[in-house]
């Protein structure tokens, strides 16, 4: 029982000041970002009904979550998305609202991976949701608000990969095939797991040419240009020529932003959400091989709420992208000038003197130490800039030298 | 250039992979000297590799410390892990297999079943729809059935001989094991040319 004091639970964490400012300054920037964007804020409970979730939700993700027993016996979960959340509360409170309809927002997720090894179980998601419009230029638009947002946080060699979900699934679901084997399909895909796909391909019964696709898509990622040249040697469909064209309209409009350096392709890309339908990405630095953001089109979620609505989306994970910054060294918040004042007057001139400096932007504090050897330490460690000293009269004396006290 | 950074797995496997770098015109000589060191930077080639325990090396590659690594089949499969898996390197041959006794009481009682790789036997007796009772081991797993603790085993086989040394036969065979080159899913992303380099190089060799 003795270590269940000292130690934490696995997966989550406590953040100490330097953390703290470091959050603070990056979920400002990235909400200021967003709302300067013409989102605007909203925010879900910490507890939903496990029952809000579909069954192909809960099928995939049903055991990570976090579950309570209500005093009226209904199983609640801790949030483990913000996505769904928001599509219930617009489905429920918003409906009639103007479209397109821009929401951001920034969240704890809850979540339990079976292996742990150092992998957080809460954390902080900041995102954008924006409802109601179908074409390219949804997409376009959220994956150049998360291009401005890391740039205004100063991350520097990211890169946006974008896939497209209705190809694969587009293939698939004609497919004659067990359920199984096409998750397997998916699963392998999803991992680049060349050796099992190819294997995998060639024992089921499908034609050539589809062979050929499904074992060429997760090889054609990288430069957008060149994966879009080689896609185009492929016996593709006319579904599949679509959903590669409606990929290449969201790529030309970011590129068309001056943002086209960001941008790679990935045609394998898959996620295991299952409510994706379109154009989904990922965005990572070449300094730390972790996703920091990830997002994408999810128009038939909002079937399950029963009201139509296409929907895109993405959601940075906070921490990942504060570790990021931290490796790249281009973390640091402007510290604001730090002043103790040591008070003898009375209350009244003191209170007027502290507000107009705090006016002015400073970190005013009244001492609360007497003995000149703890003031002395106190001002060391705590970094202190300036000390002044507030008389009788409410004369304010700036001290040099905290020794001839 | 960027640098790779590459884990391999410590003990035999980890010779096999050295030689299948220099193959393909690493030049790996500092690695083959005897020494305590777990690090080495290969600087004509920028390439960094770093020796670990089998568990390890997915670990880390998942994390984003290294970019790739070389580690069993068996570890990929006991857990799963959010890497690419892109080549068989065909060397560290070995299977999972069920041994046990020659006669074991067939349906009498529940079976009990010592392994290393508890969610393997979970998931191998699950497919096929049997009930059994996982007791985990950390070595020498031959002598649960010996001693009484388990009924049979499910371990890594290679020869088969530290199986008939102990009375003890392979009663049915789980999966086909070798080395496998994993990657980072991020690195294969913003590094590609240089992986996609060293990855065709090592497909040209193995296969």
């Amino acid at each position: 029982m003795q270590s269940r004091r000292v130690m934490l639970p696995e997966g989550v964490q406590d953040l100490l000041i330097d953390d703290c400012i470091y959050r603070r300054h990056i979920e400002d920037t990235l909400m200021e970002n967003f709302i300067k964007s013409g989102y605007m804020e909203v925010s879900s409970p910490t507890l939903e009904y496990y029952d809000l979730f579909s069954k192909d939700y809960l099928a995939s993700n049903g055991d990570k979550m976090f579950k309570l027993i209500d005093t009226n016996g209904s199983i609640l979960v801790l949030r483990p998305d913000c996505t769904v959340p928001i599509v219930r509360m617009i489905s429920t409170k918003m409906k009639d609202f103007i479209y397109p309809l821009k929401l951001c927002y920034v969240e704890n997720v809850f979540r339990i991976d079976e292996e742990q090894a150092g992998k957080k179980r809460e954390f902080r998601q900041a995102g954008v949701e924006l409802f109601g419009v179908a074409s390219y230029r949804a997409d376009a638009e959220v994956i150049i608000t998360a291009i401005e947002s890391l740039k205004h946080l100063g991350l520097e060699n990211f890169q946006i990969d974008i896939g497209q979900i209705k190809l694969l699934k587009g293939i698939l679901e004609p497919m004659k095939i067990a359920e199984e084997e096409k998750n397997s399909i998916v699963y392998h895909m999803e991992n680049k797991n060349f050796i099992a796909l190819d294997r995998l391909i060639e024992e089921l019964p499908i034609e050539e040419s589809i062979q050929t696709i499904l074992k060429e898509l997760p090889r054609l990622f990288g430069e957008p240009r060149e994966v879009l040249e080689q896609v185009k040697n492929l016996p593709l469909t006319i579904t599949m020529i679509e959903a590669i064209e409606e990929l290449e309209k969201v790529w030309k409009m970011i590129e068309g932003y001056g943002l086209g350096k960001y941008i790679s392709l990935d045609l394998g890309m898959v996620t295991t959400l299952k409510y994706y339908s379109g154009v989904i990405f990922k965005g990572f630095t070449r300094d730390l091989g972790v996703v920091l953001l990830s997002g994408g089109r999810y128009d038939r979620l909002l079937e399950d709420f029963d009201i139509e609505c296409p929907a895109t989306g993405f959601a940075f994970v906070v921490n990942k992208i504060t570790k990021a910054l931290k490796i790249q060294e281009n973390l640091s918040v402007q510290k604001k000038k730090h002043i103790l004042l040591l008070e003898e007057g009375k209350g009244r001139t003191t209170a007027a003197v502290i507000e107009a400096l705090r006016k002015q932007g400073y970190i005013v504090e009244v001492s609360l130490l007497k003995n000149t050897k703890d003031l002395i330490e106190y001002v060391q460690r705590r970094n202190i800039d300036q000390v002044m000293k507030i008389d009788e009269k409410g004369n304010v004396e700036i001290i040099e030298d905290l020794g001839g006290l | 250039m960027e640098t790779i950074k590459i884990a391999m797995t410590k003990g035999r496997l980890a010779k096999y992979s050295i030689e299948l770098l220099e193959e393909i015109g690493i030049d790996c000589k500092e690695l083959k000297e005897d020494s305590r060191k777990l690090v080495f930077f290969l600087p004509q080639h920028n390439i960094e590799v770093i020796l670990l325990k089998g568990m390890d090396v997915p670990t880390y590659v998942e994390h984003g410390v290294v970019d790739m690594g070389i580690v069993g089949k068996d570890v990929l499969m006991e857990q799963e892990w959010q890497l690419y898996e892109v080549v068989d390197l065909k060397f560290g041959r070995c299977k999972f297999s069920v041994a046990g006794k020659p006669v074991i009481g067939n349906g009498k009682k529940h079976l009990r079943v010592a392994t290393k790789y508890p969610n393997v036997t979970r998931k191998h007796f699950a497919q096929k729809g049997q009930s059994v009772e996982i007791i985990r081991q950390e070595g020498s797993v031959e002598l649960a059935p010996l001693m009484g603790l388990s009924d049979i085993i499910v371990d890594i086989v290679e020869t088969g001989k530290t199986l008939k040394e102990n009375g003890l036969v392979v009663l049915e065979d789980i999966a086909d094991i070798s080395a496998r080159l994993i990657l980072n899913k991020v690195s294969y992303k913003t590094k590609k040319k240089e992986i996609t380099t060293i990855i065709d190089l090592i497909e040209k060799k193995v296969n």
